[in-house]
């Protein structure tokens, strides 16, 4: 059935790039546990289509933002884990200052409308 | 018997038919399909439907393919418009740097033809790269101002006429006239200043490409 709270798909589109920048900010991490990271977070309510997040990964890592590099999990599993470069951290700086924006203006007029 | 590896290797050979090529994604996306298998399996589905769960979730492939490719577009006009500053950089530093580096052959090292040459033919030299500097950025100016009205036509006209000026200077205006070796100089060196139109619209024309590239890279 139809979630009226999932949130729309331009929405998560728009929104992508600013949630990989900030999970990447808490640390080096690969694809597959950043997908259950934004899901769990989000309650399932902000639906990924898994192998989406791919061509963004190598698109921030393409325009300089983020970096990988291949490893091994503790059960010998090949990853590929990427992490924020310095760009990747000024782009994430200027995504939660537009979000704000965004937000404050939509709370300033949500409270003109109670008033 | 449901095959998991089997499968797999299908789905790889698929994602590949359908042109998802580059080999890195494809890799990737196998280990998070396996991965996603994996964690399906402990939720208590059978291998099967953790397999078609799982393929299910990466998303339609060809909507893949089209992310992807989307990667590899952005990249290529990145790299044109990284060409076209190399050369924009280039024709910009000919075009402002040739009456520097004439100036000071002329008039501080005095070495070449420079060295017999009397004060007003060196300036007359100077003045000559000088005028080819303004016409480069005079025609890099009106390229630029009227994109629409620069056609290709007056183009071609233009550099047809250049063309033909210096095959007429070259062949019978030098050979026919009895210039002293300084003022032969002097006489060449203006009669090549008009080429300075030709770098003004190779200017303008990296300019735009490169304008252009970075309009597609950003809608």
């Amino acid at each position: 059935m139809y979630d009226r709270f999932m949130i729309n798909k331009e929405l998560v589109a728009a929104s992508t790039e600013p949630l990989i920048l900030s999970l990447l900010a808490g640390g080096e991490n690969y694809g597959y546990a950043l997908i259950q990271e934004v899901k769990r977070l989000s309650k399932d309510k902000l639906a990924w289509t898994d192998g989406m997040l791919y061509p963004v990964l190598h698109r921030l890592e393409r325009r300089g933002l983020i970096k990988s590099r291949w490893g091994e999990s503790e059960n010998g599993r090949k990853r590929k884990y990427y992490s924020l470069k310095k760009d990747g951290k000024t782009a994430l700086a200027r995504h939660h200052q537009q979000w704000s924006l965004v937000h404050s203006v939509l709370s300033g007029l949500r409270k003109e409308q109670y008033v | 018997m449901f095959d998991l590896q089997k499968s797999i290797d299908d789905w790889h050979k698929q994602m590949l038919a359908a042109g998802v090529q580059s080999p890195v994604p494809l890799e990737e996306l196998e280990l998070h399909l396996r991965e996603e298998i994996e964690r399906l399996r402990e939720s208590g589905l059978d291998e099967s439907s953790a397999f078609s769960t799982a393929v299910q979730n990466l998303g339609p492939v060809e909507t893949l393919r089209e992310e992807f490719e989307k990667v590899i577009l952005e990249a290529n006009l990145a790299r044109s418009r990284r060409r076209w500053l190399a050369f924009e950089i280039l024709f910009f530093a000919y075009a402002l740097l040739f009456p520097v580096v004439l100036g000071i052959m002329a008039f501080v090292v005095s070495n070449g033809v420079f060295s017999e040459m009397t004060f007003g033919e060196k300036s007359g030299s100077l003045a000559s790269a000088v005028m080819f500097s303004l016409f480069a950025f005079g025609m890099r100016f009106i390229c630029l101002k009227y994109p629409g009205r620069f056609t290709k036509r007056i183009r071609d006209a233009l550099f047809f006429t250049v063309l033909l000026w210096l095959l007429v200077l070259a062949y019978v205006v030098m050979p026919h006239s009895n210039f002293a070796d300084g003022a032969r100089s002097v006489v060449s060196m203006w009669g090549l200043s008009p080429f300075g139109l030709l770098i003004g619209w190779l200017l303008a024309f990296s300019r735009t490409n490169r304008m252009g590239s970075l309009r597609k890279s950003t809608s």
